[in-house]
């Protein structure tokens, strides 16, 4: 069905959704009439014995009921977690559904069917992101998280299509560059990358690098924990003035992890660049929950000119994304909504 | 008369299937040099030299070592720069040297290394058999003619199993079922791999009493996202319809 046989006396039902699957955020996009909506879940779970029901409905917590335990899920899982002094548990570990946890795919499952709501019809189109294989671990199984996510999605009721993390980054915010720029998806769990010419994919890659990972060699380097690092970060660092050293050592990941994806481009590029044409300079985007940090732009934009001599792609301009937690989404979102115009 | 390539940076020339480190040299016939487009690419970059030259097979040329280098497997580390067999050293040690040069020679220095496959591999060892006998045999007799007792006879198993262990300790570790791949084939691989996915992840009957944080946004850029991704599309098939 499309939008121009819904009758007019009626609000127009708007076709299709996007949802960015995130180590950090499960997130959907939908078209409203007021607009788009975003809904977003935190991606993680912390389970208690069944006894603390009645003292979470009084706090008004997320939770699912699962045999004898509760599980509480999304940012209240982190605030339990310090009250109970237990840690938090993941559903995704660096990008890919996390092997270990057994309750993961179930908890997933929940997230996911709360967050993407009921489909508007059945089989409304879901455009999933998927990351693209890391091209530093190639243990890593993309295949297997791609169908894992796809039957979640089909088992919510939508017709479920996978499209890349960073490819998506270009459709939302790459409109007035023809659909065409190099995409940098700087995540928790890993950093996705996508080049594109007129919405021709010409490369995509991930490295198994993200904000966990600047973490936690952060925390190691100044002997504190993975957890105060992240919480250092998330009260407000500014990377172009750090203060003391734990600031600065995790600025000196955060300089690693940008040359560390511009390496990379430069050497995935040269495996494409005989077959690829390169027609016109192309913009960067920057976005993801690690390029949040403040100055993070004017970060990049310094390492990238360190780099400027050896990369091999002409850059009109290095921007953020206007919405970077929500950009993927919004990409996936303009994606589905495509499949409509048919 | 060869193509001798030396290469200055790190770089990839995939038509020739060379993937070379600040130092390496690779030789490749004349032909195929002039018909390689990778090649004049990175020439002109300045990431490589190109000779046109003799090769001297005898002496393995060596280049000034890169200011970083990644750190080669042990056996290569172990193996002498020079092919000099040590005549004082026992007959043990005058194999395995030779086993490793011969490894380090047809397996570690080979173009595209990562692509050999198991059958490669096989093949690689039938090869590097017949040459380490022959190394073998012209260490022993010249062992031999230096100090009078008679050499000891080759035992074959015993050699199969050090060149095993030398190819084993010079390649990579084998993907999946015991192929060693390229990178960029690891992908299509695993996407080819049977796939066992469980059913009845999202179970309708759990309990939950979840409220997402929900946001509301101008939908103007994506309004205008999808209307020039429209216009895009008719454009291009309009050209397809015209051509």
């Amino acid at each position: 069905m499309s939008e121009n046989e819904t009758p007019a006396a009626v609000a127009p039902v708007l076709m299709g959704v996007g949802l960015d699957m995130g180590t950090m955020n499960i997130v959907a996009a939908r078209r409203q009439p007021s607009g788009v909506v975003t809904k977003r879940i935190r991606d993680a779970f912390l389970d208690l014995p069944a006894e603390h029901r009645r003292m979470l409905k009084l706090s008004n917590v997320n939770y699912i009921k699962k045999d004898d335990d509760i599980i509480i899920v999304g940012d209240a899982a982190y605030e339990m977690a310090n009250v109970f002094g237990r840690e938090v548990r993941r559903p995704l570990a660096a990008g890919l559904i996390s092997a270990g946890e057994i309750d993961a795919l179930e908890i997933l499952g929940v997230m996911v069917r709360e967050v993407l709501g009921d489909p508007a019809t059945e089989n409304e189109i879901c455009v999933f992101s998927v990351p693209a294989a890391p091209v530093d671990d190639p243990t890593k199984d993309v295949v297997y998280h791609r169908g894992i996510l796809e039957r979640i999605v089909n088992e919510c009721g939508y017709k479920a299509i996978p499209s890349n993390e960073a490819l998506a980054i270009i459709y939302a915010e790459c409109g007035k560059d023809q659909f065409s720029g190099i995409a940098f998806s700087f995540g928790s769990g890993m950093t996705n990358v996508a080049l594109a010419i007129r919405t021709v994919e010409g490369l995509s890659f991930s490295v198994g690098r993200g904000g966990d990972w600047i973490d936690a060699g952060a925390a190691k380097s100044v002997g504190a924990t993975q957890a105060r690092m992240c919480s250092i970060k998330e009260k407000g660092l500014n990377l172009m003035k750090p203060i003391g050293r734990e600031q600065e050592a995790l600025v000196v990941y955060y300089k690693n992890l940008i040359e560390y994806a511009l390496d990379n481009v430069v050497k995935e590029f040269q495996k494409i660049s005989a077959k690829f044409d390169m027609p016109f300079p192309v913009p960067i985007v920057v976005s993801g929950g690690t390029s949040k940090a403040e100055g993070f732009l004017d970060f990049f934009k310094e390492v990238f000119e360190s780099k400027k001599r050896k990369f091999p792609i002409e850059v009109s301009v290095i921007r953020a994304a206007t919405e970077p937690l929500d950009a993927v989404a919004r990409g996936l979102l303009v994606q589905a909504v495509q499949e409509y115009d048919e | 008369m060869e193509t001798q390539i030396i290469c200055c940076e790190p770089c990839e020339i995939p038509d020739l299937s060379l993937n070379l480190h600040r130092g390496e040299e690779a030789w490749v016939a004349n032909v195929l040099a002039k018909s390689s487009k990778d090649l004049k690419r990175v020439v002109a970059m300045g990431h490589v030299r190109v000779y046109q030259r003799m090769r001297d097979k005898k002496k393995a040329r060596r280049h000034a070592p890169p200011s970083y280098q990644r750190l080669k497997p042990q056996v290569r580390t172990q193996t002498p720069a020079a092919p000099v067999v040590p005549v004082a050293a026992p007959e043990q040690v005058i194999v395995e040297k030779i086993v490793e040069r011969v490894v380090v020679e047809k397996v570690i220095e080979a173009p595209n290394t990562e692509a050999l496959t198991a059958q490669i591999k096989r093949d690689l060892l039938g090869e590097m058999a017949g040459t380490i006998e022959a190394a073998v045999a012209a260490a022993m007799a010249l062992q031999a003619s230096q100090a009078p007792q008679a050499p000891p006879a080759l035992d074959a198993a015993a050699m199969a199993a050090i060149v095993q262990q030398a190819v084993a300790a010079a390649l990579p570790a084998p993907v999946g079922g015991g192929v060693v791949v390229a990178p960029s084939r690891r992908r299509e691989d695993t996407e080819e791999a049977p796939l066992y996915l469980p059913t009845g992840i999202v179970d309708k009957n759990t309990k939950a009493e979840i409220s997402v944080q929900s946001e509301s946004k101008g939908s103007g850029e994506l309004d205008e996202a999808t209307k020039l991704l429209r216009e895009m599309k008719r454009r291009k098939t309009q050209t397809d319809k015209d051509k």
